[in-house]
Order: structure tokens, then sequence, then C-alpha cells
């Protein structure tokens, strides 16, 4: 009588490609393996369930008003294939297209959102620049007075920009591959890789060993000691990011509003919580233990914003992991020393806006076994070669 | 209708309360004070207090304690408040929630005869194809989404919060049986105690029991009754000295390191004691049976309060449900309070007869045994209730009545303890979710730890409070069978679509049951799929039958989180509170001068932390009061760093891309810094003020990062360097201008002449007193000195200035002018013109490294920068006359892609064109190039790249 979303299987004892990871990269990556490639015969471990890192973490960002040439292409990529995502996996991702508003608070700050501006438009997605008065139209209970103790000078404007339903894109991707004789499985946990003459030869798990030639790491936050199994460093650092929701409220508020000044974010779901995100902790952390220190700056940060909003309860807070990089863009990339290793990480804090456009890229480097050009920036070398992509210069909120 | 009752056959009534009212939904409601809003309610004889969230069922008071969302409403501007914990107070508006047209009659209750045709989440499964179908669908759910309404008028600085610390020996929280005995066993030891307790008064669920206190570690309580001696144990504590009580404290989050956190009136305590007791008691289980949400069904636990606290008979005739003694004590209590008690129906076979059980059956009371609660009938309130076997099966008989009591065992309020990271874990054998494993310097003790009767409640308490006062490990104890709870009954047959284990999210049974099915078969994910346990209550009444599903054979995983993971705040507590008087926003910084400004009228600019003058007129006129006459500007924003030592050299050398070893005594240098990854992010001024004594001058914005940083590196211990952080006790000024030798040389005894006091140069002097440094430099272009002296004299020299200075046409210019000025000059601001990809070479700043040194902060880096070719470069750049001004940031554009920015733009007041830096292609940089710069708008305005600067390329008048 219930359909199944994804089936539990018995691990064989050799895939074509094994994924670890089950978060939406991960599946992802299966999904686009399965549907571009008909790749099937493959594996997506989960140490715990799916969906339990950053994919069910995060605050459900979607937007693609990127900095850089190669960042605005990528996530311009991948908002398109989130635009279709529901019809295609049939199943309502609740994708709200309410638009994105980014303040700004001082000359600088102005100064990067034109430039991001300037270069979206460039590149064919829609971002404006608006000022305090355009602002206060849309979302009619902002403070933009000088009361304030940083003001607000104006807004980027990123109508495309919105909201989804987090756990149903994690979801209906595993219900995809599934569909496609991808086997999930979950509570299971990797290892070791097993590595013979620079070429990968499997992956050891706690429910035994499976021989496999391809092996992607889709871990973001344990990354690191992912790849310390094939011995790749990566210049990655893992902080913590805090997040909260409110109780329910009638739905007052319809746009995304990120402020990197004041280091906050918050729309509000159809359900009318307010979600409510911060910066990354300063502190490189593998912890995921929320703080009230964190509850008191938001608070005081966001009432700056609205405060309107004195009286709101919050309901709940949580943490997630960063896998944060020098330069605030990706890592997907092969690598030349491991043939058959793929590293799809540091995503930081935008993660899973990228996950569509990950998965198809990382899918097609695998199928092809050679970088695709949208990725050709993403290369784990760059790092090395001092070749960075500079999306570090957009914001220190990358919401 | 009151039920307030005026005798009780086993207590003495208080009836001491002044009567006041308030309103509800517009009616007026009595209370007496110490009513909550929810027990004057009851006592009005409401039934409807709320709305369900996703079938509008109607929902009224259920265990008149706030743990669950029934009697979530709007008081006055406050949404989503629990009228359970909120009291009542004279005149106050309380409003339901998520209703229309009203409490009584909401059309929105139709979704609920839907329910039986929706696919289990069903809002995944509709309403996406075809696309257009969402957005329409999407802006009709919002209209009904959500519950209270946020007051958007503007009504809600009506408090004002505060933020308090404690730090106390011990802390206990919770101030029921357990914790009082704990408290005064820790006493006894001499500790400093903080007593924090949820209700006004202290005794926890004591207060509602007769039971008789036959055995107590505190013999004077012996042969009293529960609630007689619960209060006197109280009331002995509450006169010691070393002993802080809080009541109506709501304890929300237990953080790192057992931080406690609580709300306490409109303050916010955070509090950090060596130990920490958690006796933060049970609730009632909740039953699932069919319609086991109306209105008019409650928990034994609300009910006794309900009479023994606020005097209320809650019905007019009742049944009641249970599985144990305590049942029968709800009922006796019930019978006392002159409602009618249609059945006692009991779960159990035979066992262990209670006092309260042979108590009830000397009354005549009917007793059903092997039975349980099948349904409810009725929809506003409650009607009738068919009790049958505990199997399940057909229903043996109906009882007509208005309260049906649930007294089915209890379960532990266990939140604060998991935050403390202690991991719940099912006991089968007891039937309760137990935390075994509690962090470091945290003890649990009472009914949290499992049900028990008041003799170990308070000999517990009693060991635990000595335990935690002498710094030993918990105590173990071990629960007399008799204390062990029996399953639950009705976990059978409950696939009915009314079947509610969760009430804050409406989900059944069913519903739970079918998601484990449809593959969603871990808690956290099932939790994720139904919103199980994410509603208002976020857990605290649905995570027992969440573990209980797993403990059953429903498919359910039983991975490593039994029950989903309790987060943070265990009540729902407010921005306002948290915010406090918001420190978090950092204060506002000032200079000595800032008053000044403000009599000059000036227009502020927020720079970081600081409040800088932007300008105090016209910017571009401001301008050519320097390029013209004489102009002064606040630089007591800059850092002023002073370096000094052995080894000042050999660290500059290792700090710094420059050189300074030939840096004379008088002599001022340009100098940058690098990252570590060779990124430019400062620039600034070094000089030898004194032998040995090196004086940095930094930008703004990096004072604080640049001090820090040198402290950083001299932890390293291998220098024999001081750093002195000069910034806020030195103050200073620029003045500048063609005119500001004359201006200067007649007030300050120094030889300004070029000869003198050279470009690049500084010097000391006195003025009226005042020690001054001087430093000729030449940010503006023009001819100027910055002058530093002690910030105590800023203000008057300030003024002094002004006035000496008002016959050679002083004029004050900001911020803003001085852009425009260093604009013209081509000199470079870093994080403005500059970012984090920005190398020094393409900066053009180049010329201020010298890397034939040994190791230096980013030399590896600098090194590769400039072997690769250059690709982009910062260029100063004019347009022509007449061509708009571009805002800083639009993109340069050529062949339709951005290639790159304009970092500043301005309109050159002394050239009459627009002017700007921007970074270009290096194949368009070279001096004379043109390039397109493309606005907002898609305007575009062509640039050429100037060779360096603007105004006076050669730099003639800066060094004459």
């Amino acid at each position: 009588m219930t359909e199944r979303m994804w089936n539990n299987h018995e691990m064989r004892s050799s895939y074509d490609v094994v994924i670890i990871g089950g978060g939406a990269h991960g599946l992802a990556t299966a999904y686009y393996l399965a549907k571009n490639h008909g790749i099937t015969n493959i594996a997506v471990i989960e140490q715990k369930f799916i969906g339990y890192g950053g994919s069910g973490r995060n605050t459900a960002i979607l937007r693609s008003n990127y900095r850089t040439e190669e960042g605005i292409l990528f996530y311009d990529q991948s908002l398109k294939l989130y635009e279709d995502l529901a019809q295609e996996l049939d199943y309502n991702l609740m994708f709200s297209q309410q638009g994105h508003f980014t303040l700004g608070h001082s000359t600088a700050s102005m100064q990067a959102l034109t430039t991001r501006a300037a270069y979206n438009r460039a590149l064919g997605v829609n971002s404006t620049i608006l000022d305090p008065p355009e602002i206060k139209k849309m979302l009619p209970e902002i403070d933009i007075s000088n009361h304030p103790r940083y003001p607000i000078m104006g807004a980027l404007y990123h109508p495309p920009g919105g909201i989804i339903r987090h756990d149903a894109v994690v979801w209906s991707y595993a219900r995809g591959a599934d569909q496609r004789g991808v086997h999930i499985h979950q509570l299971t946990e990797v290892q070791d890789i097993l590595v013979e003459n620079g070429e990968v030869r499997g992956v050891k798990t706690n429910r035994g060993t499976i021989h496999c030639k391809q092996v992607v790491s889709c871990v973001a936050g344990w990354s690191s000691e992912i790849c310390k199994m094939v011995g790749i460093k990566l210049p990655l650092v893992t902080h913590p990011l805090q997040a909260l929701v409110t109780t329910d409220y009638k739905p007052w508020l319809h746009h995304v509003v990120v402020s990197s000044t004041l280091h906050i974010y918050l729309s509000q779901t159809d359900r009318g919580e307010l979600v409510c995100g911060n910066g990354i902790d300063h502190y490189p952390h593998y912890g995921m233990r929320s703080t009230l220190g964190f509850l008191e700056s938001y608070a005081a940060h966001l009432l700056e914003l609205f405060p309107i909003l004195h009286n709101v309860t919050v309901q709940r807070q949580w943490a997630g992991l960063c896998d944060m990089t020098p330069d605030y863009s990706p890592i997907i990339s092969m690598v030349d020393d491991v043939d058959g290793f793929y590293i799809n990480c540091g995503w930081g804090t935008w993660g899973f806006k990228g996950s569509p456009a990950s998965g198809w890229n990382t899918a097609q480097m695998v199928a092809e076994r050679k970088t695709p050009d949208m990725i050709a920036a993403f290369r784990h070398d760059r790092y090395v070669k001092n070749r960075l992509v500079g999306e570090k210069a957009a914001a220190s909120v990358g919401n | 209708m009151s039920r307030r009752i005026d005798s009780h056959e086993f207590y003495e009534v208080d009836k001491s309360g002044k009567e006041i009212s308030f309103l509800f939904d517009g009616s007026v409601v009595w209370a007496r004070e110490g009513d909550t809003i929810s027990s004057a309610l009851v006592a009005s004889g409401r039934k409807i207090v709320s709305r369900s969230f996703k079938y509008h069922r109607p929902r009224g008071i259920y265990d008149a304690d706030g743990y669950g969302p029934e009697s979530l409403v709007t008081v006055d501007d406050e949404p989503n408040l629990l009228a359970d914990r909120v009291l009542a107070r004279n005149g106050m508006d309380v409003r339901s929630q998520n209703n229309w047209p009203s409490l009584d009659f909401d059309l929105a209750e139709i979704n609920d005869v839907f329910v039986p045709f929706l696919p289990n989440g069903f809002y995944y499964k509709m309403f996406h194809k075809p696309k257009w179908l969402w957005p329409i669908a999407e802006k009709q759910i919002r209209k009904v989404a959500g519950l209270g309404s946020i007051d958007t008028a503007g009504r809600h600085n009506s408090r004002r919060y505060e933020k308090r610390y404690r730090f106390p020996d011990i802390c206990i929280v919770g101030g029921g049986p357990s914790g009082l005995a704990a408290a005064k066993a820790a006493l006894g030891e001499g500790k400093q105690v903080l007593l924090l307790d949820d209700h006004p008064e202290l005794g926890g669920h004591s207060l509602h029991s007769l039971a008789r206190i036959q055995e107590s570690p505190f013999s004077e309580l012996e042969g009293l009754s529960e609630h007689e001696g619960i209060r006197k144990l109280a009331a002995e504590l509450q006169d010691n000295p070393n002993l802080e009580i809080m009541s109506g404290a709501m304890v929300f989050g237990v953080y790192e390191d057992n931080l406690v956190a609580a709300q306490w009136g409109n303050d916010l305590m955070k509090i950090r004691a060596d130990k920490v007791i958690l006796a933060t008691g049970a609730s009632d289980r909740h039953l699932v049976f069919d319609n086991n949400d109306r209105p008019g069904i409650m928990t034994a636990r609300g009910v006794e309060r309900l009479i023994m606290v606020h005097g209320i008979a809650p019905a007019e005739e009742a049944v009641v449900v249970t599985t144990h003694d305590g049942g029968y004590h709800t009922a006796l209590l019930l019978h006392g309070a002159g409602v009618k008690l249609k059945a006692v129906v009991d779960s159990r076979a035979s066992g262990t007869e209670g006092v309260f059980e042979k108590q009830l059956e000397d009354l005549n009371i009917p007793i059903y045994r092997e039975m349980t609660a099948h349904r409810a009938h009725g929809r506003k309130k409650l009607q009738r209730v068919d009790v049958g076997p505990v199997k399940g099966g057909e229903s043996f008989q109906s009882f007509d009545c208005d309260l049906l009591v649930t007294a089915v065992g209890l379960m532990p309020r266990l939140n604060l303890l998991s935050m403390g990271r202690g991991r719940p874990e099912w006991d089968a054998e007891r039937q309760v979710l137990r935390i075994m494993n509690l962090p470091e310097d945290m003890y649990s003790v009472g009914e949290v730890e499992g049900p028990a009767d008041i003799s170990s409640l308070l000999q517990q308490g009693m060991e635990t409070g000595l335990a935690a006062a002498k710094g030993n490990e918990q105590p173990k104890f071990n629960r007399k069978p008799e204390e062990n709870i029996e399953a639950l009954p009705a976990d059978i047959e409950s696939g009915g679509d009314h079947h509610f284990i969760c009430k804050c999210m409406d989900v059944t049974r069913k519903e739970a049951c079918m998601s484990i099915d449809e593959g969603f078969d871990q808690v956290e994910s099932l939790k994720r799929y139904t919103s199980l346990g994410m509603g208002p209550c976020q857990g605290k009444s649905c995570h027992e039958a969440v573990a209980r599903l797993a403990a059953l054979d429903t498919g359910l995983t039983e991975s490593d989180a039994v029950p989903t993971t309790m987060r943070p705040p265990a009540f729902p507590v407010s921005f306002g509170l948290l915010s406090g008087r918001a420190h978090h926003l950092g204060p506002i910084r000032r200079t000595p001068m800032h008053h000044c400004h403000i009599d000059l009228g000036v227009k502020f600019l927020d720079a970081g932390a600081w409040k800088r003058p932007d300008s105090y007129m016209d910017p571009q006129q401001e301008a050519l009061y320097v390029r013209k006459g004489v102009a002064m500007i606040d630089v007591s924003t800059l850092g002023k760093i002073e370096l000094s030592g052995p080894d000042v050299i050999e660290f500059m050398h290792f700090m710094l891309p420059g050189k300074f070893a030939k840096l004379d005594v008088g002599r001022t240098r340009y100098a940058i810094m690098i990252g570590e990854d060779g990124i430019l992010f400062e620039d600034g001024t070094i000089s030898q003020i004194e032998k040995g004594k090196y004086y940095i001058s930094t930008t703004t914005g990096n004072q604080d990062a640049i001090y820090t940083l040198f402290q950083w590196w001299l932890t390293t211990g291998d220098y024999d360097v001081q750093v002195k952080n000069l910034s806020a006790g030195i103050s200073g000024v620029n003045i500048t201008g063609p005119k500001v030798r004359e201006f200067l040389s007649s007030i300050i005894d120094l030889d300004f002449s070029n000869e003198a006091f050279p470009y690049m140069h500084n010097r000391q002097a006195t003025l009226e007193g005042v020690p001054l440094n001087l430093f000729r430099i030449g940010f503006t272009g023009e001819l100027g000195y910055e002058i530093h002296f002690p910030s105590e004299f800023g203000e008057s020299l300030w003024n002094y200035f002004m006035e000496k200075g008002e016959p050679f046409g002083l004029k004050p210019f900001g911020v803003e002018t001085q852009r425009i000025l260093r604009l013209e000059k081509g000199h470079l601001i870093p994080g403005a013109d500059t970012d984090a990809l920005s190398n020094p070479y393409e900066a053009g700043v180049g010329f201020a490294i010298k890397d034939d040194k040994e190791d230096f902060i980013g030399k590896a880096f600098l090194a590769e920068f400039k072997q690769r070719e250059i690709e982009n470069r910062l260029v100063p750049y004019k347009l022509q006359e007449g061509d708009a001004i571009p805002i800083d940031g639009v993109a340069v554009i050529a062949d339709g892609k951005p290639v790159g920015r304009v970092t500043s733009s301005r309109m050159s007041p002394t050239l009459g064109y627009g002017i700007g830096m921007a970074w270009v292609p290096a194949g368009s940089s070279e001096a004379g190039n043109h390039f397109n710069i493309r606005s907002l708008d898609g305007t575009n305005v062509i640039a050429t790249v100037l060779d360096h600067a603007a105004y006076d390329p050669e730099g003639q008048i800066l060094k004459s």
C-alpha cells in the first residue's frame, strides 16, 4: 500500500562507483550518474541517515548572485536545475522563489554588492541594487532609520533567490537514484579506502569490504578525515555554523533577508517558522553543540533590522559543520595521485545551493573521467598553484 | 458558570486571591490573583482554548502545565505564549490563535474532514504539477499557515529585559521534593545554593498530593500529608541566607560546561555553578486512542493542580483512566471537589492494591479493570467515552462525561539532562526513557530518574545534595518494584486517523507507521518527514511516543539516538529576552573632537565602530578649500602603534615586506602589510620619532587587527620587542593646503621650510605646552602635516586650530572629501580598492616591497606572484568631461563579459571630469588604454587609463 521512497539492500561485494556521504551532493551525484550516464551499479554509503549532515541542517536558501564568473555560472546552473527539480523528481520541494535581499551597512559592503550586481547582470543573472526606500517598500517592517547601530545603506536584490524544503531535496534525489537501481546504505561507516599502485580498489566499511574502481567523497565537514585515508591533505578548516527556528507565526516575511555586517539571515517558511542563520563560529571545531552566545547575539542583531520581532520566540537551535576553503569556493576535483578517487567538498556555508550542479558535474567527471569545463576552476590543486576563485571577496556571510 | 470550589473534602481551599478580570477573545473572564490564564479559563467553564496546527481541531486545557501546545494564545502584543504558564493580570487582553472567523467556529476545521482522503505526507505529493500550480497554491498556504500573528503595529517595546549572572556552588533545577531535599542537604554542608523552580510556589507535584509521608530523612515531616510536608520543608529553607530561590524561573538551556540559562521574569539568568543538580520531575504519559485530543481530556497532574493549587473543579462528570494507584488519587481529589465520578478504568488485572485504590473502593465508585479508553466522542467538548478491553476489540461500555482524566504513568522530563549531553536510553523493564551518563559535575534526581514515592524522593534528593556538596559521584538509586510503571495500554489498534501522538503538528500513530514503511525508519528521518516533535513543545510531549515506536515492532530502527536529539531552548524564549540591551552590537567609538564636528554641522559616516566626519558641506566644495586654501580633517581614528626594543628592526623586517634599517630618526616612510597568502591588506606610514622608537600609523579599520597580529608573532618569543597600542591615547588632525605652511608657522615654534622639514619627515614640537608629533605626508596630494597629540587635548586643540586658522581661511573637511582628494592623486585605500585576492604588484604598490631579505610574512607567495605575469592591474583612470559618474563597484566589461570592476569613482572638482580607480585586465592597463565601464542600468562610459595621478602627477606640490 505505501510506496517506499527507497529500499534497504544487502551490500554487494562490488560496485562500479561508491559514493561516500548520503547528503544532497552524494545523492545528486548518484542520481545524475544513473540518469545522465546510465551508470547504476552504485552504492551510496551513509554513516547515519540520509540528510544527517549539512543537507538537513542548512537554512534552505537558494541563490546564484555570486561574485566571480565561475561562481555565478555554476550556481546559475544549480538554480535552474532546482527550478525544474520538483517536476523532474515528482515531489513537491516547495521551492519558493520569493526574492533574496543582501543588505549593505557600509560603503565598502555597498561597493562589493554593486560589483556582484554588475557581474550577475553581465552574465545574465537577475540582480540589482536597491536603496533604503525601495527596500522598505518590499519589507515594510525593516528599520531603515539612522537609529540602528549599523544603518542600512542599500541592498543587493536577487529576485530568483528563495527557499526550498531542504530535506525533501535529499529524499527525492534518493528516491530518483533508488528507482534507477542505486543502493543506499544507511548506518554504514567507511573505515578505510583501499588504494593499490595509485588506483582505487575498494572501500572498507563496518558492514564489509566493497570492491570498486571509483570512489567519490561527498562528506563536506568530514572531508579531511576521508581524504586522509588516501593520503590527500586538504586546505579545509571545519567550523560550526549555528541556526535557529522560531515558533510558528502567520507568514509575514515573504523574502529572504541577509545581512553580512550583522552576521544574520532569515526567511519564513510556508509553515510559519522564521528560519534564522548566523555566520560561521569563529573557532574551528567538529562539535555540533549549540551555544547561548549565538542566541543572544543573533537576537540583538536581528532586532536591529526588525524591532517588531521583540516578542517572537525561539523554538529550536542547532549547529552544522562547514568545511571552509581559503577562497570560499568548493573543491570538485579528480586527484592526479589516486586514480579513481574524486573529491567533492569545501562547501562551506553554500553547499546546499550548489547540490544539483555539484551532482550534475561530479557525475559527468566520474563518468567521463575528465573535468567538465563548468568546474575546471574548482580543482583541488588550485591552492598549490595559487589560483584561487575570489568568492571570499563577496561576503563573510555567504547565505 | 464558575467552577470554583468553596470547600474540599480533603484539604482547605485557599480563597484569599483578589478577584481580577481579563479579556479572552473579547469576553470578560473573572480570575483570582494566582490564577494562570488557563486555570481562570477552566474556572469560567471554557472548553476550547486553541485550534490545532494542521487540521484546526478544537483543543482545550490539557496538562495545565504548558508541556504541550494546547494552551498557546496571544497575550496583549505577545503571540504564542502558553496560557498554562502566564499568570492572569487584571485587564490583560488574551486572544486565541489560528482560527477564522472565531475560535468556536473555525472554517479551517474542514481540513480535518479530508484527512482520510489524503495520502501520507500529502504536502510532498501534491501541488507541484503542473509547474505553475505551486506558486498559486503556496500563496494560499501562506495565508493560513502559522499560529499567532506578529504584531506589526510596533507595540513591541513594552518590556525591558536585563541579563544577570549567578555563580553559586550548587545550582538546583526543580523545587519539588527531591530538589528541596537536595538543597537542604547542600545547605547543611555550608554551600551556597541557587534553587530554580518553574512555578510560583515551591513544591512541585507534591503540592497536590494527599499521600502520607511515612519515612523521611527529615523526621519532622513524617506523618504529614505530602502537600503539608512539602510546604513545611519549603518554608524552613526560605530564610536560609545561603539559599537563593528563583520561583517562576523557566530554565530553557544547559550549555557547554554546564552553563544554565533561565528566564526569570524579564531577566535572562546565566548561571555558572560548581555542580548542577537537575530535579526536573516528570509529566503524565499520553494515552493514544481515537480522538485523544478532544477538549475535556486532561492529564492527572493537570487536574490535580487545578483542584489543589487553584481550587477549581474542572468538570461536572468525570471518567478516570489509569494504570496505577495514582489514578485513584486523582479520582479521590475529583470526588472531594464534588465532581461526579462515572468510572475509574484501570488497565491492570490485579496487583498491589494501593492506598487510594482502597479508599475509592470504599466510596463505591465503579471501577472497571483490564479496561482502557477506546474512543472519545464530542467535537467541541468531550461528551462520551467508550471504554473496552486493554487488548482492543469491541468497546465494553460508554460513559457520558465532560472530563476524561488520563493517569497512565509518568515520563521523565529529560530535555535539560539531554542538553547536558546525556544520552537517553529506553528502559523496557521500567517503561521509561532514562539518561545514564551525565557529564561531569551534573547530577539528576527525583522523578526524572523514574517515578518514585515521596519517601524515596526525599531520601534520594538528600543523598544527591550531599554528593554534590562533597564532590562525590552521582549516587546510584534502586527503585522499588512497586514504583515501576505499567506498559501503556492501547498501543494496540491505534491506527485510526485521530490517534494523535504529536498534538503540536497533528501527527497520528498511523501517519508515523506509514512513514516508517515509506523508508523513514530512523527516528531522526521520521521526525523530519512527519514534523513529529518539531512543533512548539519540541518533543517534550511526544519523544516518549517515538521511543516506544522504536521499541515496538514497527520497523523503526533503534539507532543511537532514541529519541531524537533534544535541542535548546526547552521552552520558547523571546528575541527580546535574549537580546537584552544588545551589548553584542559593540559600542560606538567617537573621537575627542566629536562634539566639535556636531557644532560645525557635520554629516557622520559609519566607519567600522567609528563615527567619522563624512563632510560638513558639499564635499566638492570642501575639496577646493584644500586645493586652494587650507583645511583640516580629524584623523584620530587612525591606528597608532609604537614599536621599540633591541630586535625592533628585525621584527619589522619579518612582519612587513619593506626595509627600515636606513629609516633615520625624523624620517617617515610609506609601508604596506601583506598576509601569509601574499595579499595586500594594509598600508600606512612608519616613522622613527626618537632613537629606536618606531611609530606606525595604520588605517582605522585595521588598528586592532594589526596590534593583535604583532602580539601574536611576539609570542613566538624570538624577538625582544615592545608593542604599545597608542591608538586611543593619541589623537590627530591633518592640516593641508597651499596655505598650511604659513598658518602653522604662525602658531607653532618650528621651522616649516622645505629644507628644514622635508616631505616624508617627522618633527616634534610643543603648542601651548602640549607635545606634538608632526608628520609631513601627502595623502591628499597637497602640502600637508599630520599632527598627533595626547587625546585629552583633542577637543581644545581642534578649537584652537579653528580659531587661529580663521584669518587663513581654515575650513574643516571630512572623509568623503579626503577620498576625492586622494583619488585625484591616485592613492589607493586597501579594502576599498583591493580585496581578498589583490596581490601588491598588481595593486601597484610593489615599490614598497624589498624582498631581498630573509624570511618575512608572505615571502613565498610574493615570489610566486613576481614570477607570474601581471594579469590584472589596479589603475587610475579618467572619464571625458560630461560623462556620467558610475557608482563604486560597477563592472568593467570587455566583449560582453565582466573582466574587472571600478573600486572608486568620483567627480573631480579640481579637474572637472570623472576620475577613479579600477581593476582591469593587464592588456588594457597601460596609460592611454581605454576600457568600458557599464553601469547597472546598462549604460556604458569609456575610461582612459592614467599614468599615475590625475592631479600633480609628478608630485611637485607634495615635495616643495
